[in-house]
């Protein structure tokens, strides 16, 4: 076992990286520190015995040989960056970057009250990257076969993303039966020996992962689980994968949520969980359990989780985060009940909306192309309020790019950067590629 | 007021003891902490220490039966479903790590409604019954080349690898409701079980876990990281038999000198035989 000290060698680039320190240890081996000769740190996980195999191997060097997926959307994957090895252990390992484990959180740490949970905007963030960054790895080729909350990891303040643990990747429809995943995260067609991981399953486990991130609770845990005495494989099976029945199913109520304090957060997340994504997690646990082929897409769940975030609203009297379901005229708060009137919205030309919350941020992806370097999540203009007239409300321009607006009355005025529109009901803004949305209370 | 178990399996020793802390005893009350070891022998060994910490005060006046239901369940529910999964070791780890604060807790809440029911106990006005009998589990577990080891609450857990490295899997909550003691009793529990696996260590590993009686009686985590170096020390040049022997002694006059809590330890032990055997390790590792 290589230990604090030893000089590993990259199998590609033959640079010698110095173990450090340990940071951290699994079922699958153990995580140091290591220092490059320019100076940088990264990460070595060094596999123990058991996990050192040579079909690892493979899969690492076919990992190594793709790279990480591009862009925004693929710089969230902590990918091997190097395999590496050490003359006197006949194991291996790989380096990745290293996690700043402060920031990040698993949800389980959110949990048990480690770290803060994530408001309804974070959620709606951390959701919309998880999709994105799943759809590029799917896109490139590849499944993940083991989604689960153990790999997941998110900032719960600024929303950001990372998916680690990727040594497991594998290419779609040519998964070995061995890395299975977690019976709990795994589509019932697996489970039934039915199908192979690929993309169609990692789908299914996706849901199961924003469902638990959203709802604090499995899809499938309802009075079938808690009605089994002994909770064996065979039992699992029957659960996960021959009668999956949604706990939140209107029709089929065999599989409600006791009458149990036990129930009682995922009952209450349920009831202050936006509208559209609970149609969206009915037909994933309802229709997408029989027909694989109606599991709601990674880009349908990035539109509503964009859509969502969005959407959210403060509450005027105690500032708590809702979010608007886009269809009711009022919001009734979650946090204290009272119901408050909608801010202005702008509504851009492709029907997506944006609430004029103070809290809300005009993205790039709202006023130009996406363009894959960046995601287009960065900060395009934000609400400002007026300070000598606290009642008027402006967009300010955070590009460098002025933008066009048009009042109702015709006038037309330019709004460099810097500067901010005032908002008035019925103005149409003009943006940077020539994107045009138009304010409506 | 002391308990004491202990065991031999086929990769060492293991042992748990429970001592009444000064204070309770002033006041007349029984010790709120609890200890149960399990293991099962053949062809798929294993081996659990359970302890718990009754969360005592008022508001939990029962906590004491609490804490014995709480070690009890922990290694009847671990050692069945052991005896469901230990064919495959992937869905062993997965039931520790996803399902088994589940069923624990939701175990441990039906042994203390039958207990209630029968002592004829009943819930305060506006609150839950169980948070009479309020407390902590930690478990620690060996089975098939692993170390499983989880927790609901306080209470601290080391795992060794050599014997001199020490290691917290479970990094106290930094700063964030640093004031909820965390519970069986909660309607939550069973989202905070926290899970670490580890590779079974090398001989002269070990896994320690104490209730806070014992943390708190040393004035900073590095102190007690010293404390449970030290104790492994005095484990191998005399055998865990002997030092568990004299842990109520010891544990005694800790919680005099000290915290005034209940004191509850247990150890599990690579490489090591029934008494002076620490010796043969020592070849072993040389
Ligand atoms: N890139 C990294 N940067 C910083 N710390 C890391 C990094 N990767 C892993 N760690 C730390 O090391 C620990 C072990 O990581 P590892 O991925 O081996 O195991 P795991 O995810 O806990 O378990 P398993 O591999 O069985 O799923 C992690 O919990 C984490 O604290
Ligand atoms: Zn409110």
């Amino acid at each position: 076992m290589i230990q604090q000290g030893h000089e590993v060698v990259s199998a590609i680039s033959g640079e010698k990286i110095t173990v450090g320190r340990k940071l951290g240890e699994g079922g699958q081996g153990r995580v140091f520190t290591g220092r490059r000769p320019d100076g940088t740190n990264v990460a070595v996980k060094w596999y123990n015995d058991v996990q050192a195999t040579p079909d690892q191997k493979r899969g690492l060097l076919h990992l190594l040989k793709h790279g990480r997926p591009s862009g925004a959307a693929g710089a969230r994957f902590v990918w091997p960056i190097d395999l590496v090895e050490h003359q006197a252990d006949p194991c291996f390992g790989y380096v990745m970057d290293v996690i700043d484990m402060k920031r990040f959180a698993e949800l389980g740490e959110v949990w048990a009250g480690i770290k803060p949970a994530p408001s309804f905007r974070a959620m709606a963030r951390i959701s919309a990257k998880a999709a994105e960054s799943y759809r590029k790895l799917h896109l490139d080729g590849f499944c993940y076969r083991d989604i689960s909350s153990g790999n997941l990891l998110f900032d719960p303040t600024a929303g950001d993303v990372l998916i680690c643990d990727n040594d497991n990747v594998g290419i779609n429809g040519q998964s070995t039966a061995q890395v299975l995943g977690t019976m709990e995260y795994m589509a019932p067609e697996i489970v039934r020996g039915e199908a192979v991981p690929g993309t169609k399953t990692d789908l299914h486990s996706l849901a199961v992962l924003l469902f638990q991130l959203w709802i604090w609770h499995h899809p499938f845990h309802g009075r079938m689980e808690y009605d089994i005495r002994s909770w064996d494989l065979p039992a699992k099976k029957r659960v996960y994968g021959e009668t999956p029945v949604f706990i939140f199913d209107e029709d089929d109520h065999r599989n409600e949520l006791p009458d149990d304090p036990e129930y009682d957060t995922a009952k209450l997340r349920w009831s202050v969980c936006p509208k559209p994504l609970k149609r969206m997690f009915r037909r994933v646990f309802i229709e997408g359990v029989e027909r694989p082929e109606a599991r709601p897409m990674e880009g349908e769940w990035q539109k509503l989780f964009r859509q969502l975030e969005d959407s959210v609203v403060t509450c005027p009297s105690d500032r708590a985060e809702n979010i608007w379901d886009g269809e009711s005229s009022e919001v009734v708060c979650w946090h204290c009940r009272q119901t408050f009137p909608l801010p202005p919205k702008l509504i851009f030309k492709q029907g997506s909306s944006l609430m004029l919350d103070s809290t809300a941020k005009l993205r790039y992806r709202h006023v130009q192309a996406v363009d894959e370097a960046s995601g287009g999540d960065q900060t395009a203009g934000e609400i400002v309020q007026n300070p000598k007239k606290p009642d008027i409300w402006g967009l300010k321009n955070l590009t460098d790019v002025s933008w066009r607006m048009q009042k109702q009355d015709g006038t037309v005025r330019e709004v460099p950067p810097g500067q901010a529109a005032t908002l008035s009901h019925g103005m149409n803004l003009t943006f940077n590629d020539g994107a045009t949305a138009y304010v409506t209370s | 007021m002391s308990h004491v178990e202990r065991g031999t399996f086929t990769k060492g020793v293991y042992a748990a003891a429970s001592e009444i802390g000064a204070s309770h005893i002033a006041q007349g009350m029984p010790c709120q902490d609890a200890c149960k070891t399990g293991e099962g022998r053949g062809w798929f060994p294993y081996t659990i220490v359970a302890v718990a910490d009754g969360h005592g005060d008022q508001r939990h006046d029962l906590s004491d039966i609490g804490a014995a239901t709480a070690v009890e369940v922990a290694v009847r529910e671990l050692s069945n479903s052991w005896h469901h999964y230990k064919l495959y070791r992937k869905s062993f780890h997965d039931f520790f790590c996803y399902d088994a604060g589940r069923r624990i807790v939701r175990a441990w809440r039906q042994a203390i409604t039958h207990c209630a029911e029968t002592a004829g106990v009943t819930a305060r006005p506006g609150r839950s019954v169980y948070e009479r009998y309020g407390t902590t589990v930690q478990v620690a577990m060996w089975a098939n080349g692993y170390v499983l080891m989880a927790k609901v609450g306080d209470g601290e857990m080391r795992f060794s690898s050599d014997g001199i490295s020490l290691q917290n899997p479970f990094v106290a909550p930094s700063d964030l409701d640093s004031q909820t003691t965390h519970s069986l009793a909660m309607k939550d529990a069973s989202r905070v079980w926290q899970t670490a696996v580890y590779p079974e260590p090398a001989p002269g590993g070990y896994v320690f876990v104490s209730t806070d009686g014992l943390s708190n009686s040393f004035p900073t985590d590095q102190d007690y990281n010293a404390y449970v170096q030290q104790l492994y020390n005095v484990v191998e040049t005399h055998g865990l038999e002997a030092v568990s022997r004299s842990w109520p002694s010891w544990f005694s006059s800790y919680t005099h000198a000290g915290s005034g809590d209940d004191i509850t330890a247990g150890m599990i032990c690579f490489g090591l035989g029934e008494d002076e055997r620490g010796k043969q390790h020592d070849s072993a590792r040389t």
